[in-house]
C-alpha cells in the first residue's frame, strides 16, 4: 500500500516532502540520532560512557573529553550520546503504546457508535479530565521509579488526543459513499474498518506518531529533571539538566550545554520534519 | 390486507413472478436525540407507509425534492439502512431482517450506484483493487490474475480501457469516476441496482453518456432499476414507470408518458411546470404554477395531506385533516390526493 | 508565462445593456466563473491576473481603477449573488444586521430606525414572510431558498446597475428554483439593471435571458440571442449541448441520448487548432491547423467556428 504504485496518494506526498530541502535535512539528522541511538543500544561506539575516574571530575573541555567530565569524570559527550538511546528509546515506545489504545478505541467507537462510542468518550474524558503531569509521575511512583514506569505511563495517558482524533475521522468516512458501497458488496466490518477508512486516516497517525515523538522525548527530560523519570546513573539529559544546577554555581557548564544543544536539534528537526510532513499528507492542503 | 399481497392475488402467479422488488408499508423514522442524557427528543419521518413494486427488467424512476426521503427509501430497499417498519421482498424472499451469510448472498443481487462520484471510490485504491474486491469478497475467483482479468472486462463494459486498472480515482473526470462505479455494481453481476442521483454531479454533456451508459447495460444484461433522480426530465426519458416522492410519502406512482402528460397531484404539476425547458418560446409562461413557501420538516409534517400547506387546491377541513391514500386513478396510475378524480 | 499557468479565460468580449440579461453557459471549467470574477476584478492576485483586454463599465476603463475605488464600484454599482448562499452569508450575523451594513455604507448618515425600515422593505420585497422577525434569523435558520432571498436583497439593497448572479439556482429544489428565477425577472425589471447570469443549466437560460454567451475551455464558443441559440445553433458544441439534454417527447423516450463524445481538454495541454476539435464531428483539417475567431454570422450572432453548423438545418 504504503510506496506502491507511482500514482498513489502516498507517492505523491512523499514527492512532495522531498521537494522541501529543509525536510529532507531534518530527516538526515533525525536519522544520525536514530543510528547513534542504535548504535549505543548495542554499545557499539564510546566504550568510555560508563567509565569512572573520581579524580578527573569536572574537567573543561578538552580533546581527550571534547565536552569535558561530570562529577565522577565520565566523558559528557559520550553521556549526551547515550542520552540519544534513552530519548529515543521514551519516545519511541511510549508514542507506540499511545498509537495503539488511540488507534484501536478511536475506531472502534467511531465506526460502531451507540454504546461502544459513550463507553470510550466517558473514559477519555475521565482520562483527560486528570492533569498529565500529575498522573505520570503517580503511575511512575505506584510501579517503581525509572525508564519502563515512565514510558508505560507516559503510553497510557497520552493516547487521548489522537483518540478523538481517529474516532471524528472514523465518524465523519463511515458515512462517505464509498463505504457504503463497500457495505453494499457485502464487506465485513473488518474489511471496511481496515481495507478502507483507516488507509485514509493513516496520515493522521504518522503525523501524530512525529509529535508524540517529540512530546514523550520532552517529557522524559521534564520528569528526569524534576526526579520523576529516570533513576539515576541512567544516561538521560533530564537528569543532566538536573545535575547543572549544581554545577552552574561552581561555573561548570558543560553538561548543561551538551544536553540542551542534544535536545535543541532533535526538537528543532523533528518540529521541521512534522510540518513538512502535515503540508504533504492533509489532503486540505493539496494542489498549494 | 397489505398492499403487496393483495397485488399478489390480483394479478395471479404470473405477475408474483415477474416482480422482483416488492416494498410494502416501509417507514423509516431516525431518532433525533439531545439533552443531557442524550434521550430521544423526537424523530425525522423520512419515509412514511410507501408500498409499491418493481418489475423485472423494468426502470422505476423516483422524483423528488431533497430531503422528501428518496435516498432513504432506495437504502432501505438494499439493505444499508434498516427500515423501522413494513417489509421488502426481494425475488420472493423476505429480505426485510436477514443478516450474516443470507444477507451477504443477497448483496450480490442487488447493487448501488451513488451520486458523488469523488466520495464514492476509495482514494487510496487502485481502480484495479476496488473493481477485484468484491470478486474477492464473493470468492468469485480464486486467483488474483483471475479477478484482475475479470476487473477489465468490467471495464471494457463501461466504456474505460484495461490501462486504467493502476490507476487511482483521482487521474480520472467525474464522468469517468461514475462508470468505475458503475462497473464496481457490476463486478457481482447483480440483478437490481438502486441508482441514486446517478448523473446530477455531471456536467449535461457527460451526463448523456452515463445515461446511455445505463440504458445499454440493462438491454444487455437485463438489469432492473430504481432510478432516482430530482431531475424529472432525465428520469422521465429512462424510465418505464415514475413514483413521485413528496415528505416520505409516494404521491403518484404512474407510467413515464402518463405522469408528463396526464399528472393528476397537484404537487407532480406544480413540480412539472417548474421546470426549466431550453425552449424560449416553448412554454406558457403564463401556466406556469409557482408554489408558495418551503417545503415542511419531516420532523413535524403536517397533518392531514402533507402537501396542503403549499398546495394551490387546498381545501379547508379536508386536506389539513384527513390523510390521502394512494388510489388507482385508471390503469397503473395511482395518486394520493382527495380531489384526484376531479381532473 | 511560465509551467502550470494557463489562461482560464481567453480573449472574451462581450456588451450588456440596462435592464438585459446575458447568460454565461458551458461546463464545469469553462471559465464562467472566471469571467464573472474578472469583471469585479475579484481574481485573487497571485495566483490569477488579468493580462490584458479592457472592462468598460458605463463607458469606464475598470481595469485601471484603484483598489479603492473599485470597492466602491463593488456592491454599489455592481453586485453579486453567488451559487451557496450559506457560505456567502455571515453565520454569526443576523440577516438583517448584514442587509443593514449594506444599506449603511450605500446611504451614509441615514438614522438606525430608517436603515431598520429599509431592511424590512428590502425583505418584504424579496418575497420573505414576516420580515419583521425574519430580520432578527441567523442565516442557519433560514432554508435554502430563503437564504438566496436574503443574498437578493444584501445585492439590491444599493441600487446596482449591473447584477452578476453565479449559478443563483444550482443548490436549490426545482420548485424553489422556479420562485427564484421569477424573482430575479420580477426585481430586475423593477431595478432596470443589467444582468450576467451564470449558469450551466440550458432551460434557464432559456427562460431568463435576452442574450447568451456559450463557452467553451475558456472562449466564447457562440454568442446571440436566446433565439439564435436555441432554435438556430451554430457551433457544433452548442448544438451538442443542446441535444444531450432529454426532452419531455414520448418519441424520444426510452433512446439513447445525443452525446458529445471526449472530455474537456485539460486547460495545461490545450490542442493546437479549435478546442472543440477533438470532440467534433465536423471537424477537418483546418481545424487542427488554425484556431477560428469569433466571428459576426448574422448580426448580432457570433460563432467560432471554421464549418459552422448550416442554420437551415434541422434545430432543436
Amino acid at each position: 500500500m504504503i510506496g506502491g504504485d507511482r500514482n498513489s496518494l502516498w507517492w505523491d506526498a512523499y514527492r512532495r516532502v522531498v521537494k522541501n530541502r529543509l525536510a529532507v535535512a531534518s530527516f538526515i539528522v533525525i536519522m544520525i540520532y536514530g543510528l547513534l541511538a542504535l548504535l549505543a543500544s548495542f554499545e557499539l561506539i564510546l566504550p568510555q560512557v560508563h567509565l569512572v575516574d573520581h579524580a578527573r571530575g569536572y574537567e573543561p573541555p578538552s580533546w581527550e573529553h571534547p565536552l569535558g567530565t561530570d562529577i565522577f569524570g565520565r566523558d559528557v559527550l559520550s553521556r549526551a550520546v547515550y542520552g540519544i538511546k534513552t530519548a529515543m528509546m521514551v519516545g519511541l515506545v511510549a508514542t507506540l503504546i499511545s498509537i495503539l489504545f488511540g488507534v484501536t478505541l478511536g475506531a472502534v467507537a467511531g465506526y460502531f457508535g451507540g454504546k461502544i462510542d459513550e463507553m470510550v468518550v466517558w473514559l477519555y474524558t475521565t482520562i483527560d479530565s486528570v492533569p498529565f503531569i500529575l498522573l505520570v509521575p503517580a503511575l511512575a511512583f505506584v510501579m517503581e521509579r525509572g525508564i519502563k514506569s515512565l514510558v508505560i505511563a507516559m503510553g497510557v495517558t497520552s493516547w487521548v488526543g489522537l483518540c478523538r482524533l481517529i474516532r471524528g475521522e472514523f465518524l465523519k468516512h463511515r458515512q462517505k459513499d464509498y463505504v457504503l458501497a463497500a457495505e453494499a458488496l457485502g464487506a465485513s466490518h473488518l474489511r471496511r474498518i481496515f481495507r478502507h477508512i483507516l488507509p485514509n486516516v493513516f496520515y493522521i497517525i504518522l503525523i501524530q506518531f512525529s509529535l508524540g515523538f517529540v512530546f514523550a522525548i520532552k517529557s522524559e527530560v521534564i520528569l528526569s529533571y524534576l526526579g520523576l523519570g529516570a533513576e539515576p546513573g541512567t544516561p538521560s539529559w533530564g537528569l543532566m539538566i538536573d545535575d547543572a544546577k549544581l554545577e552552574l554555581a561552581r561555573g561548570v557548564w558543560w553538561g548543561l550545554a551538551a544536553a540542551t544543544l542534544f535536545m535543541f536539534f532533535l526538537i528543532l528537526s523533528f518540529n521541521l520534519f512534522n510540518d513538512a510532513l502535515r503540508d504533504a499528507l492533509d489532503p486540505k492542503l493539496k494542489n498549494k | 390486507m397489505s398492499l403487496a399481497t393483495s397485488l399478489f392475488n390480483l394479478t395471479g402467479k404470473e405477475s408474483e413472478l415477474s416482480n422482483l422488488v416488492v416494498v410494502d408499508h416501509l417507514s423509516k423514522r431516525f431518532p433525533i436525540k439531545g439533552g443531557v442524557f442524550s434521550r430521544e427528543i423526537g424523530g425525522v419521518h423520512a419515509v412514511r407507509d410507501v408500498s409499491f413494486v418493481i418489475k423485472k427488467g423494468e426502470t422505476l424512476g423516483l422524483v423528488g425534492e431533497s430531503g422528501c426521503g428518496k435516498s432513504t427509501l432506495g437504502r432501505c430497499m438494499i439493505r444499508l439502512i434498516d427500515p423501522t417498519q413494513g417489509r421488502i421482498h426481494f425475488d420472493g424472499h423476505d429480505i426485510t431482517t436477514i443478516r450474516g451469510d443470507e444477507l451477504r448472498g443477497f448483496r450480490r443481487r442487488m447493487q448501488i450506484i451513488f451520486q458523488d462520484p469523488y466520495s464514492s471510490l476509495n482514494p487510496r485504491m487502485t481502480v484495479g483493487a476496488i473493481l477485484s474486491e468484491p470478486l474477492e469478497i464473493h470468492k468469485l475467483f480464486s486467483t488474483k490474475s483471475e479477478r484482475l482479468e475479470r476487473a477489465g472486462e468490467l471495464l471494457d463494459l463501461v466504456g474505460l480501457r484495461r490501462e486504467h486498472l493502476n490507476r487511482y480515482p483521482h487521474e480520472f473526470s467525474g464522468g469517468q469516476r461514475q462508470r468505475i462505479g458503475v462497473a464496481r455494481a457490476l463486478a457481482v453481476e447483480p440483478q437490481f441496482i438502486v441508482c441514486d442521483e446517478p448523473v446530477s454531479a455531471l456536467d449535461v454533456s457527460v451526463q448523456a453518456q452515463v445515461v446511455n451508459l445505463l440504458m445499454d447495460l440493462q438491454e444487455k444484461l437485463g438489469l432492473t432499476y430504481l432510478f432516482i433522480a430530482h431531475d424529472l426530465k432525465v428520469v422521465e426519458h429512462i424510465s418505464n414507470r415514475v413514483a413521485v416522492m413528496y415528505l416520505g410519502q409516494i404521491v403518484e406512482i404512474a407510467d413515464a408518458t402518463d405522469l408528463y402528460l396526464s399528472a393528476s397531484h397537484p404537487y407532480t404539476k406544480a413540480l412539472l411546470s417548474a421546470i426549466p425547458v431550453p425552449d424560449p418560446h416553448g412554454k406558457d409562461k403564463q401556466q406556469r404554477i409557482i408554489l408558495s413557501g418551503d417545503v415542511p420538516s419531516p420532523i413535524t409534517p403536517p397533518s392531514g395531506c402533507a402537501f396542503h400547506t403549499r398546495c394551490p387546491q387546498f381545501k379547508k377541513g379536508i386536506c389539513d385533516q384527513e390523510m390521502p391514500l394512494l388510489k388507482e386513478v385508471s390503469s397503473g396510475h395511482s395518486v394520493s390526493c382527495h380531489f384526484a378524480e376531479e381532473d | 508565462m511560465d509551467e502550470g499557468s494557463f489562461y482560464a479565460v481567453d480573449d472574451v468580449s462581450f456588451t450588456l445593456d440596462r435592464g438585459e440579461t446575458l447568460g454565461l453557459v458551458g461546463e464545469s471549467g469553462c471559465g464562467k466563473s472566471v469571467t464573472a470574477l474578472s469583471i469585479m476584478r475579484l481574481i485573487p492576485d497571485p495566483p490569477g491576473k488579468i493580462e490584458s483586454g479592457s472592462i468598460l463599465f458605463q463607458g469606464e476603463e475598470i481595469l485601471t481603477y484603484s483598489e479603492e475605488k473599485m470597492r466602491t464600484i463593488r456592491g454599489n454599482e455592481v453586485a453579486m449573488i453567488f451559487q451557496e448562499p450559506m457560505t456567502s452569508l455571515n453565520p454569526v450575523f443576523t440577516c438583517g444586521n448584514q442587509i443593514a451594513e449594506a444599506i449603511a455604507l450605500h446611504h451614509k448618515g441615514l438614522s438606525r430606525t430608517k436603515i431598520h425600515e429599509k431592511t424590512v422593505d428590502i425583505l418584504r420585497l424579496v418575497g420573505i414572510p414576516e420580515p419583521e422577525k425574519r430580520v432578527n434569523e441567523y442565516p442557519h435558520q433560514l432554508s435554502g431558498g430563503m437564504r438566496q432571498r436574503v443574498m437578493i436583497a444584501m445585492a439590491l439593497s444599493c441600487d446596482p446597475k449591473l447584477l452578476i448572479a453565479d449559478e443563483p439556482t444550482t443548490a436549490l429544489d426545482v420548485t424553489i428554483q422556479a420562485q427564484i428565477l421569477e424573482l430575479i425577472r420580477k426585481l430586475q425589471k423593477e431595478f432596470d439593471a443589467g444582468m450576467i447570469l451564470i449558469t450551466h443549466d440550458l432551460g434557464v437560460v432559456a427562460e431568463t435571458c435576452n442574450h447568451v454567451a456559450v463557452m467553451y475551455a475558456g472562449k466564447i464558443a457562440e454568442y446571440g440571442s436566446v433565439d439564435d441559440i436555441f432554435y438556430r445553433p451554430q457551433h457544433h458544441y452548442t448544438k451538442g449541448l443542446l441535444n444531450s439534454v432529454p426532452h419531455f417527447d414520448s418519441k424520444t423516450r426510452l433512446k439513447r441520448l445525443a452525446t458529445i463524445p471526449g472530455v474537456v481538454p485539460s486547460m495545461l495541454k490545450l490542442p493546437q487548432g479549435c478546442r472543440f476539435q477533438d470532440r467534433c464531428g465536423a471537424a477537418k483539417d483546418l481545424c487542427r491547423q488554425q484556431e477560428p475567431r469569433l466571428r459576426p454570422v448574422e448580426t448580432d450572432h457570433h460563432v467560432s467556428c471554421h464549418f459552422p453548423v448550416q442554420p437551415h438545418g434541422q434545430g432543436v
